[in-house]
């Protein structure tokens, strides 16, 4: 990519401190994906991009380079309205945290980017948190090749009048390597936390959270799923929500 | 070609400072040992103390040498307010104004769960401790106008508010002397958001 990138859209995950007055700015772009650039400067007092690279906030960025260390060479903040608040806020750094960690740069996901977008505005209007986090914790996954392999017969059947529960009793094992086993016995005590209910996972499918047991159900998967990506380093932003 | 060991050495020691890469510390290594030994001397045996006794305030966690900062021992200072800020270099422009006579806690950075800063980290245990001690009316959160700040700010103010203190955060928006024509509209909105009778 040698030629410059003008007025990319754009969300800042993270920035940080660079020499005297500049910033490394980790940008999660529409077609680029994840990008680091170097904004040289903007951490002097009358610097023009000084306010504007800040998280949760869609940017217009453009920016050069050869090198996977871009130069940024400027950002248009696209006034939007609304901002994160509380519980919203975490919630927030906990998504910019996510994909800090899970993307490679220079990946392209514009439809992740899409979604990402999508929550931030959620989360601003007020809506419930955690179905919104859910549904993005499982786009994530989809986009990273790492979709929920649901088993085909929860997935086939819609629950109908006559047959609401059909489910009710089946519990399914989630596998270390990502896989649902229909469990004939009772699961034993250290299968425990690995174990679902089928009408849970037919809800988390469909992503169906009226109820509060699917919610904490699809908590407890999507921290199973992300696991082995994440590796051994815990989510930073997970103390925040701890009380 | 390279220096003497012991040279080298010290040109790789200054390159510890910020902003400071391999020219700049060579000629600060050459300066102190060609003109300015007896400055380098000083150098050394001031670094050398300093590293040694400057800790963190037991009661504030500002820098200082004397176990508990002048502020803080200062008996002319109200005990009612507690004004929360991030770094040291934000309580010296605070002071700098004059305006403020209550105490203040610095939590020497912000909740940055990115960069493995957590609640612990900020000292956010100790600073309940010296909230739990009952003489605090007032908490005035400065920290910056950041995501990060604000999200510590955040988090202290939900840790603290079954106590029944008043938090307050200082105001956000046009600068003196600024024309509304060049501030940015996030500044603005927060302005406006925060509008006051007149």
């Amino acid at each position: 990519m040698s030629t410059p990138v003008n007025l990319q859209p754009a969300y800042v995950l993270h920035t940080r401190n660079y020499r005297e007055s500049s910033l490394i700015v980790e940008l999660f772009t529409c077609d680029y994906g994840r990008v680091p650039a170097v904004a040289r400067g903007a951490r002097r007092p009358k610097a023009r991009m000084r306010g504007v690279l800040q998280p949760f906030r869609r940017l217009l960025v453009s920016f050069s380079g050869r090198q996977a260390m871009k130069t940024l060479l400027d950002a248009e903040d696209q006034f939007s309205t609304g901002r994160l608040q509380g519980t919203g806020l975490y919630s927030g750094l906990y998504l910019n945290e996510l994909l800090m960690r899970l993307l490679k740069a220079e990946d392209h996901h514009s439809t992740l980017f899409n979604a990402y977008e999508h929550v931030l505005a959620e989360i601003k209007s007020g809506k419930n948190i955690e179905p919104l986090l859910r549904d993005f914790e499982q786009y994530l996954l989809r986009d990273l090749g790492y979709g929920m392999p649901f088993p085909e017969q929860l997935c086939s059947h819609e629950p109908t009048n006559s047959n609401p529960g059909q489910f009710d009793e089946t519990v399914y094992y989630y596998s270390p390597d990502g896989h649902f086993f229909l469990l004939d016995n009772k699961p034993e005590a250290e299968q425990l936390p690995r174990c679902f209910q089928g009408k849970h996972l037919q809800a988390i499918a469909r992503s169906d959270y009226a109820d509060r047991e699917v919610l904490r159900a699809a908590k407890r998967l999507m921290r199973l799923a992300l696991h082995p990506l994440l590796g051994d380093r815990p989510l930073q932003s997970r103390t925040l929500f701890k009380h | 070609m390279s220096f003497s060991p012991l040279i080298d050495q010290l040109i790789d020691a200054f390159r510890c400072l910020p902003g400071v890469g391999p020219k700049s510390a060579q000629r600060m290594a050459l300066h102190i040992l060609e003109r300015d030994r007896q400055g380098g001397d000083k150098l050394a045996n001031t670094l050398l103390r300093a590293v040694n006794e400057v800790k963190n305030c037991r009661e504030c966690r500002i820098l200082c040498e004397t176990g508990v900062c002048n502020i803080c021992a200062s008996r002319s200072r109200e005990n009612s307010q507690l004004c929360i800020v991030e770094s040291p270099a934000d309580v010296l422009v605070i002071e700098q104004t004059g305006l403020y006579r209550g105490r203040y806690f610095v939590l020497m950075g912000h909740l940055s769960p990115i960069d493995g800063i957590g609640p612990a980290e900020i000292g956010v245990d100790l600073l309940l401790e010296r909230v739990d001690q009952g003489e605090i009316k007032e908490i005035i959160m400065a920290t910056n106008a950041t995501v990060e700040g604000e999200a510590t700010s955040h988090y202290i103010a939900e840790h603290v508010k079954h106590l029944g203190i008043e938090i307050t955060r200082i105001a956000h928006g046009v600068p003196l002397g600024g024309e509304l024509e060049y501030v940015d509209g996030s500044t603005l909105a927060h302005a406006f958001a925060g509008r006051h009778a007149f």
